[in-house]
């Protein structure tokens, strides 16, 4: 700028709802494209591994047990089994998280921890059950619904205190000690009270009453994939409205994509027959994801 | 740095061992910086001053006492690293850095911030001018507006959590109560804030209140600055219902409607709002601005009390004289 230009003064600077998302923990430690969660999990596969060969390395090779143990070609876990057995432990987290009645967040957020740890570590590290037992102790704090650890442990056969409680510091070191989640139910709450503002008749309907419910379903099954690491809740909420139906059982029900449709294209005004605007485009990406992990 | 941490009962551990392996990348983290003197003990953190090693600023280290918790990690632990991960703010204490130690203990590196607004208030020696007080309060409000928009109540603000920085910054601290904002089928513990600062839907039990519970606060410690002396200190529980509604006047469903259903609302007695002219007396320096922006803050019925949007944009704070700047406040020490 030379001198005799006359200084405008900047406008200020507006802190959006991205900008403050773009400054969680949620956004700088835990997204990742689907490449770098690939190079995570193998990292940590090959950690896990190393691990069990030095094991067998280091057994005494008088024992019997030693000669039948060939680290070269004993079978290892991969890294899909690994993922399996995550997802596997986080169903039972969400099973035992029901026994004791914990609201939706602290499930979401334990499974959330548990995927988390094992981006870092490997199954043959750390036995999955008992990191699931400490994600969900963890969580239940975090998340406000404190249960006492002899109540904890009471409930789940052969626990003890120790197992659950050595593991919470080694657990939130693994997570860089950022403890806050963001779900996409909240979204989709707002998604489901701003459809009834922007339209009202179908907003009221007990059609839209049931594509949130089955939305929220489909959420529910959002926790069990990578999509928490790869959009943001927004995004996800808005996938799986639009993935929804009134009937789960009616093939050709797409009550979710059509009333979705219609609100998107009242909200940010674009036309019905462009497909999904832009604010919505960016969703696109988490609803093939969805789709093609229901197939 | 503060000395007083918050209290929490605990049970001493016994049967708890530490089976865990210390780890190495934590133990480079120790090494970054160093603990040079022991300044406070509570019951679930020791704080020491120390120095980060590569810079050599001050930083307190908050050393949270692990082991002696027979439930893992401590809730108010737990809830002040959750909330200042996510909180960066000129108006908020700034978590540096966490790490554990040699002894697993964990530690959270905290910004050095050698005074608070409690230790200012109570100076004799230090005159406010009223921009002095328009300063504070902006920044009080501000670091507060950050938390409110990330969703996070404070739930505990008070002069002595307002800390205040070498260059005259306030920043907002200790969030061992902090929380998110509650989805409206939770239900929350009306048994926060510190009394004096309790606003009157938590007073009558509430379990659904919001983010305006620490806008209370902050006209409470508003006026407090204003007259250099708390402004609704109750004795206890029962007194402090007396000593708020005998200043602002017994809240009916008329002016909050719903009131009269909240749990503790019973053998109210009833005393009459005060009038302008009253409130003026009790002010009696500051000007009608700051009088509104109080009465604002002050307001009974939840659902009408202003926001921290409403409060900053208020024409108290564009209007003359403009707020001092942070570095010329009372109790900065400048050359």
């Amino acid at each position: 700028m030379t001198a005799d230009e006359p200084t405008i003064p900047k406008p200020p600077k507006r802190i959006t709802n991205d900008d403050l998302y773009r400054r969680s923990t949620q956004y700088r430690f835990w997204s990742f494209t689907t490449t770098e969660l690939q190079d995570l999990r193998t990292a940590s596969n090959r950690k896990g591994i190393q691990k069990v060969k030095d094991k067998i390395s280091a057994l005494d090779q008088t024992l019997p047990e030693a000669q039948v143990l060939n680290p070269e070609n004993f079978p290892m876990v991969s890294q899909e089994e690994e993922l399996s057995l995550v997802t596997f432990f986080a169903r039972k987290c969400v099973d035992l998280a029901n026994y004791f009645r914990l609201p939706a967040q602290v499930k979401a957020t334990a499974v959330s921890y548990l995927y988390k740890f094992f981006l870092h570590h490997s199954v043959m590290e750390f036995q999955p059950q008992y990191i699931m037992y400490t994600c969900l102790f963890l969580a239940a704090k975090t998340e406000n619904h404190f249960i006492g650890i002899r109540k904890f442990v009471e409930n789940i056969p052969k626990t003890t205190p120790e197992q659950v409680l050595q593991n919470e510091y080694l657990l939130l070191e693994t997570m860089k000690f950022s403890l806050a989640v963001h779900h996409p139910y909240q979204p989709l709450y707002g998604f489901y009270l701003d459809v009834q503002v922007l339209l009202p008749k179908l907003g009221k309907s007990q059609t839209w009453g049931y594509v949130y419910d089955n939305a929220r379903q489909l959420v529910h099954e959002s926790l069990f994939t990578d999509l928490k690491f790869c959009y943001t809740p927004p995004q996800i909420a808005l996938a799986c409205l639009w993935l929804s139906k009134e009937n789960t059982k009616d093939e050709n029900d797409h009550k979710g994509e059509l009333i979705l449709k219609r609100y998107l294209a009242k909200k940010f005004g674009v036309k019905k027959k462009k497909g999904p605007p832009n604010a919505a485009s960016s969703g696109t990406g988490a609803m093939e994801t969805i789709s093609r992990r229901r197939m | 740095m503060r000395l007083e941490l918050t209290h929490q009962n605990i049970t001493p551990n016994t049967d708890w061992t530490q089976t865990q392996q210390p780890l190495e990348h934590s133990q480079r983290m120790a090494d970054r910086y160093s603990k040079n003197k022991k300044v406070g003990e509570g019951t679930y953190a020791v704080v020491y001053l120390g120095t980060q090693l590569s810079t050599n600023r001050s930083i307190a280290i908050k050393e949270i006492k692990t082991e002696n918790f027979k439930d893992g990690l401590d809730m108010s632990a737990i809830r002040e690293m959750k909330y200042l991960q996510e909180l960066k703010h000129e108006n908020i204490i700034e978590l540096v850095d966490v790490f554990s130690d040699d002894s697993n203990n964990l530690n959270l590196v905290l910004e050095f911030l050698p005074s608070d607004l409690q230790h200012i208030i109570k100076d004799n020696t230090l005159t406010f001018k009223l921009p002095d007080v328009k300063s504070w309060t902006l920044m009080m409000l501000r670091g507060l507006h950050h938390c409110h928009r990330n969703g996070i109540l404070h739930r505990d603000l008070k002069p002595d959590n307002l800390l205040i920085s070498p260059n005259g910054n306030l920043k907002l601290a200790d969030f061992g109560l902090a929380r998110s904002l509650g989805t409206p089928d939770e239900n929350l513990t009306s048994n926060v804030v510190t009394r004096w600062y309790r606003a009157p839907e938590l007073l009558f039990g509430s379990r659904h209140y919001t983010e305006v519970v620490d806008l209370w606060a902050v006209g409470v410690i508003f006026a407090e600055l204003l007259l250099r002396t708390p402004y609704l200190p109750g004795k206890d529980d029962a007194d402090q219902v007396v000593v708020t509604f005998q200043a602002l006047g017994t809240p009916t469903e008329d002016i909050w409607p719903g009131v009269s259903s909240l749990p503790h609302y019973n053998n109210i007695e009833k005393f009459p709002p005060p009038s302008r002219g009253e409130l003026r007396n009790r002010f009696l320096a500051a000007p009608e601005s700051a009088l509104d922006l109080m009465c604002g803050l002050l307001i009974m019925d939840p659902n009408k009390r202003w926001d921290t949007t409403k409060s900053l944009m208020h024409h108290y704070f564009s209007e003359r004289p403009p707020p001092t700047s942070p570095e010329l406040l009372p109790g900065t020490k400048n050359p």
